[in-house]
Parts: C-alpha cells; sequence; structure tokens
C-alpha cells in the first residue's frame, strides 16, 4: 500500500489510469487512531497488477478530491464511503445516500458513534459482579 | 473437503453446539461484535467419585444465537477454548419473520447430526 499525500489523490489516479490501471475495484475508508484513511484500488486487468493507494484525511477539512471523474466506478463506493464516515469527497455529483434514509446525524461508521441498537439492547455479555466495558464501545457508552 | 452439495465443510452456514462441551465462560458472549450470542447458567456441585471435595460446575440453562443479527464473522467459533461452537455448511433455515432466526441450545445442537 502507498501512501499519497491528499493534495496529490486525484493526480496519482489520472497517472495509473494513463498507465492502464483501467479497473476501478474499491474505494473505502478505515478509521486509524482516531484518523480517517481513505483506501482505493484499482487493476491493470492486461498484465494483471495493482495498485492499492491510501490518503489519510485532514481532521480538520475532512474532505479529498473525488475520483469520479477519472474512475465512473468510483461514484458508488465514494457515496458509499460519504454517507457511512461522513468523508466530503470534492466534486462528486451524486451525493444521494444509499443505505440511509438521510445523511442527517453521526455518519455510523466512526467509532465514536454510538448506534440506536447500543443503546436498546443491553450488553449480553454484561458480567453479574462487576461493570464491564463491551469491546468497540465508546468510553462514556451510555445504555438508557 | 466439501460436503455431498459441493459446499466446502468449514463453511460458514451455521454455527452448531456441543452444550455438553460448553462451560458457559461466557467469552463468546463478550467477543461476538454484534452481540447476538445469549446464554444464562447456574452453578452446581458435583462430587466425582474417589474426590474430596465436591466440585462447582457451570451448568448451561439457555444459550440462543439470533442468526439475524449475526454476521457470520466466526470470532465466536474461534474463541471458544472448549470447541464448543463450530461451523456448519447448512445455510437453509430462512425463516417467516425475524424471531424465527433466534435459535437455542436444542436447535443449535441439531446442526451437529446433519451430515
Ligand atoms: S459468527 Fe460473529 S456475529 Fe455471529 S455469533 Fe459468532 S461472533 Fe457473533
Ligand atoms: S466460549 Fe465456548 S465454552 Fe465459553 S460460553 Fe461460549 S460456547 Fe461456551
Amino acid at each position: 500500500m502507498r501512501n499519497i499525500d491528499t493534495a496529490l489523490w486525484a493526480d496519482e489516479f489520472r497517472e495509473l489510469l494513463a498507465r492502464g490501471f483501467y479497473f476501478f475495484d474499491f474505494l473505502t475508508a478505515y478509521e486509524r487512531d482516531s484518523q480517517l484513511e481513505v483506501i482505493a484500488r484499482v487493476v491493470n486487468p492486461e498484465n494483471k497488477q495493482s495498485q492499492l493507494l491510501a490518503t489519510m484525511i485532514d481532521p480538520k477539512l475532512g474532505e479529498v478530491t473525488s475520483l469520479a471523474s477519472i474512475y465512473l466506478g468510483a461514484v458508488w463506493h465514494e457515496r458509499e464511503t460519504a454517507e457511512m464516515f461522513g468523508i466530503y469527497f470534492v466534486g462528486l455529483v451524486d451525493d444521494r445516500p444509499l443505505l440511509r434514509r438521510s445523511l442527517l446525524g453521526a455518519p455510523p461508521m466512526l467509532k465514536s458513534t454510538v448506534l440506536a441498537a447500543r443503546m436498546l439492547k443491553p450488553w449480553p455479555g454484561q458480567p453479574s459482579h462487576r461493570k464491564q466495558q463491551p469491546i468497540g464501545v465508546v468510553e462514556d457508552w451510555l445504555q438508557l | 473437503m466439501t460436503n455431498p452439495s459441493g459446499i466446502p465443510a468449514q463453511a460458514h452456514g451455521v454455527i452448531a453446539l456441543t452444550a455438553s462441551a460448553c462451560t458457559s465462560c461466557m467469552i463468546c458472549v463478550r467477543e461476538c461484535p454484534a452481540w447476538c450470542i445469549e446464554l444464562e447458567s447456574h452453578d452446581e456441585e458435583v462430587t466425582e467419585p474417589g474426590a474430596r471435595r465436591p466440585r462447582t460446575v457451570s451448568v448451561l440453562d439457555t444459550f440462543t444465537i439470533d442468526f439475524g443479527l449475526c454476521m457470520y464473522c466466526g470470532i465466536c467459533v474461534d474463541v471458544c477454548p472448549f470447541d464448543a461452537l463450530e461451523w456448519h455448511s447448512e445455510f437453509d433455515y430462512a425463516a417467516g419473520s425475524p424471531g424465527g432466526l433466534i435459535q437455542g441450545i436444542n436447535e443449535l445442537e441439531s446442526w451437529q447430526s446433519k451430515p
């Protein structure tokens, strides 16, 4: 995996497309140490080589240039990553949510987001004689 | 290895429980990311032949997996220290309502005997 400066993200893919990496495999995001990283993979079907690229998103800006004008197939992945992680893809025209009804509210894939299902259902693993914090739940998680 | 229908034997179809191997340790319940395993147990004293003092053992009362919430990750199967959970390739257990996907001890054990 190669780490790319966010400012050079789209340029890098434009160059890869010119070099024959014309199959857009996927794009997604990953939360690493409270910072979001966008990851994408493209393939050159002729020689079966692939390139996996990543870029750390500046938390103050929360955005990266869309690859949709380079790879049409990136649209679906960017729409999904936008609604799930709250990342803004600059230049992505289609911002309709795919799975969520609206983009209001906290992005569900952020570790800081407490999902409604986690508030409504008690953790089945709670020991009877001491309090334990469930795995993957934020520190100040409160059961309703 | 594949079963008669050509599906690999270790395919993530359904989770089979061996209740007699389960010690109610709760490890799978706590590690399950979907919070879809629940169990209840009570302690019983058993005196084994030749033993001086009785031993306290956990006896399983209920054990359920809600396959409507399960994401088939296999963490529970991997973390169980007593091999009480294992994958079975059966996948054909659709239900007419979400509650029908909650399987208890009897259903989870029945997968053991399937080919
Ligand atoms: S397979 Fe994963 S989600 Fe399903 S019961 Fe096991 S740990 Fe939970
Ligand atoms: S981890 Fe294994 S032994 Fe422990 S409660 Fe789960 S099934 Fe039973």
